[in-house]
């Protein structure tokens, strides 16, 4: 309440001088309409709809990271590929009559093998890659986001609500296979000692 | 062009209908014959689903959602007194090993006259993303060597992995020793710090983290990426070149093609595995450094004194040779042996020169030390 109270005085501070245009009149009075408590549920939808709206600019901003990290693992891609080219002018080509086709693709299959094989086995490589996975990733994650908030709204479990009660099994699981294990040790061991 | 025409109308014939009799008189042109050749490799490779792969006799004597296990029937009357759980890696399917007849890993052994199990891993769901490698060892492996030990009334048996299942084996035999008479490792992923290959590098850069955090299971997909990556042209471009070229030849054909449906039958890995593997095992190298955590209890190779035989791939270009190779220093077995041989990873189990210089060798081995 404290920290609302502060907002509010800040947001009163820092608030540009009342211009004449209508668009800025109508900024300053929507503000403080919605910060009245009593029409607290009015504030309480525009932070929902805030949440979907900022939801979505972190999907734009995601598929712009994914598209510049794309265009760095295809500068690598392209450079490898220029190598090849260039591997394969440093070789002799058979200049034999009638033309030996199959020596041709063999110096064409050893240099583009050296030049994407020393690319994939780069620092540089395994980095871009990464960052091209964890931007698709990211995208995953977005859609996930927006997808839970429709399943709160629904009142249905979510993700992670489901992923809790999944771990909760797994240990549960191992539970039992570690109380059946030590059943049947005892029970082998009563079967010993009753025939001893 | 003009001089063309007269002649024709000279003979009667158009230039078509001598194109026509002289691909009938000579036979079909280079052109022709590639054409047909890759019709032909276009109508083959799309009944792929016909393959037969993994026709070794065998029964299923336990089978969870996870993993079944897998009974070869014996095809020789006497069997070695040791059975051998055969413990297959978490990557593509089990069937690499009984591929097809002649070059079946599981069926030279066989012949050879050991009982042979399998542990057959099975694909895991959306809901299996927390099964961690203390389930895979503890659990899976655990209650598999009870059923063979019970089956077979003995204390102790043979445990063989194979890639990541060879260091699945080692992870076992470092918490259960007691119920292990020898141990068979075929390219064990080890030592990460020296793997060279694409797959080391790509792993050590990747985000499991985020990965297993949002998606669950590591999917197929990403595996088909980093196997993309691996020998691009000489094997990615080249192997569809010789398909073309030896498209007549059925024996080439079905190799080729059982070969390729291995390739592109890659299940998902369960998510808790799979940041381990990345996590501890390539990006920390904690199994080697004997630091890897497995439930409560910690994996400690200086542990292992039981008999080792380790087989690794001088070309092998998903582990290392040099990833491999330090399992023999760091366990404290006195009776150890290192087998090199001159082939990759899938050549060491799948290919003639596996029957012909891999096996005879490795069943010399298990031989003296499986009664």
């Amino acid at each position: 309440m404290t920290n609302e109270t502060n907002s509010n005085e800040n947001h009163a501070k820092n608030k540009p001088p009342l211009s004449v245009t209508g668009s800025d009149y109508a900024y300053d009075k929507w503000n403080e309409i919605i910060q009245l408590p009593s029409i607290g549920p009015i504030k309480a939808f525009t932070k929902d709809y805030n949440e979907y709206f900022s939801e979505l600019l972190v999907l734009t901003k995601t598929l712009i990271d994914l598209y510049g990290s794309l265009n760095g693992y295809w500068i690598q891609m392209n450079g490898a590929y220029t190598q090849a080219l260039n591997n394969v002018g440093k070789k002799k080509l058979p200049n034999s009559d009638p033309w030996d086709s199959e020596q041709f693709r063999m110096i064409l299959i050893d240099a583009f093998e050296d030049a994407f094989t020393s690319l994939f086995t780069s620092k540089d490589f395994a980095k871009a890659y990464n960052e091209v996975s964890n931007n698709q990733i990211e995208l995953i994650n977005c859609v996930h986001r927006i997808f839970e908030k429709n399943l709160e709204t629904l009142r249905l479990p979510t993700r992670s609500e489901l992923d809790v009660i999944l771990e909760d099994i797994n240990e549960l699981k191992k539970n039992i296979r570690d109380m059946r294990k030590e059943l049947e040790s005892v029970t082998i061991h009563g079967r010993a000692s009753n025939s001893v | 062009m003009e001089e063309r025409a007269i002649l024709s109308r000279e003979t009667g014939t158009s230039e078509y209908e001598k194109v026509i009799k002289r691909s009938i008189d000579e036979g079909p042109t280079v052109q022709e014959e590639v054409l047909r050749k890759l019709n032909k490799t276009r109508e083959i490779l799309s009944e792929s689903e016909d393959v037969q792969v993994g026709m070794t006799p065998n029964e299923v004597l336990y089978e969870t959602r996870l993993f079944r296990l897998l009974h070869y029937r014996p095809i020789v009357n006497k069997t070695a007194r040791i059975p051998i759980l055969v413990v297959y890696a978490l990557i593509n399917k089990s069937y690499i090993l009984d591929l097809q007849p002649n070059k079946s890993w599981i069926r030279n052994l066989l012949s050879q006259g050991f009982d042979i199990y399998l542990l057959d891993w099975k694909s895991p769901a959306n809901a299996d993303k927390y099964t961690s490698f203390d389930d895979y060892v503890n659990y899976f492996i655990d209650d598999s060597v009870d059923i063979l030990r019970n089956r077979n009334s003995v204390d102790k048996i043979t445990l063989h992995g194979y890639c990541m299942g060879s260091s699945m084996s080692v992870m076992y035999t470092t918490l259960h020793q007691e119920k292990i008479k020898n141990l068979v490792t075929i390219a064990p992923v080890l030592d990460t710090r020296k793997d060279t290959t694409v797959i080391a590098n790509l792993a050590r850069y990747m985000d499991i983290d985020k990965l297993v955090n949002s998606i669950g299971n590591l999917p197929s997909q990403k595996l088909y990426e980093c196997y993309s990556a691996l020998k691009p042209f000489k094997q990615g471009v080249n192997k569809y070149y010789n398909l073309v070229q030896n498209i007549d030849n059925d024996s080439f054909v079905q190799n080729f093609m059982r070969i390729e449906k291995w390739l592109y039958d890659t299940p998902p890995i369960a998510g808790e595995t799979a940041r381990q593997w990345i996590k501890d095992v390539y990006q920390r190298n904690l199994l080697f450094n004997n630091e890897l955590r497995l439930g409560r209890k910690t994996v400690n190779l200086s542990k292992i004194n039981v008999p080792l035989l380790n087989i690794v791939a001088e070309e092998d270009h998903l582990v290392s040779a040099e990833c491999s190779v330090p399992l023999n220093e760091a366990v404290s077995s006195d009776d150890k042996r290192l087998m090199r041989f001159h082939t990759g990873h899938v050549g060491l189990i799948a290919s003639s020169y596996s029957q012909n210089n891999v096996l005879p060798k490795v069943g010399q081995w298990l031989k003296s030390r499986s009664n």
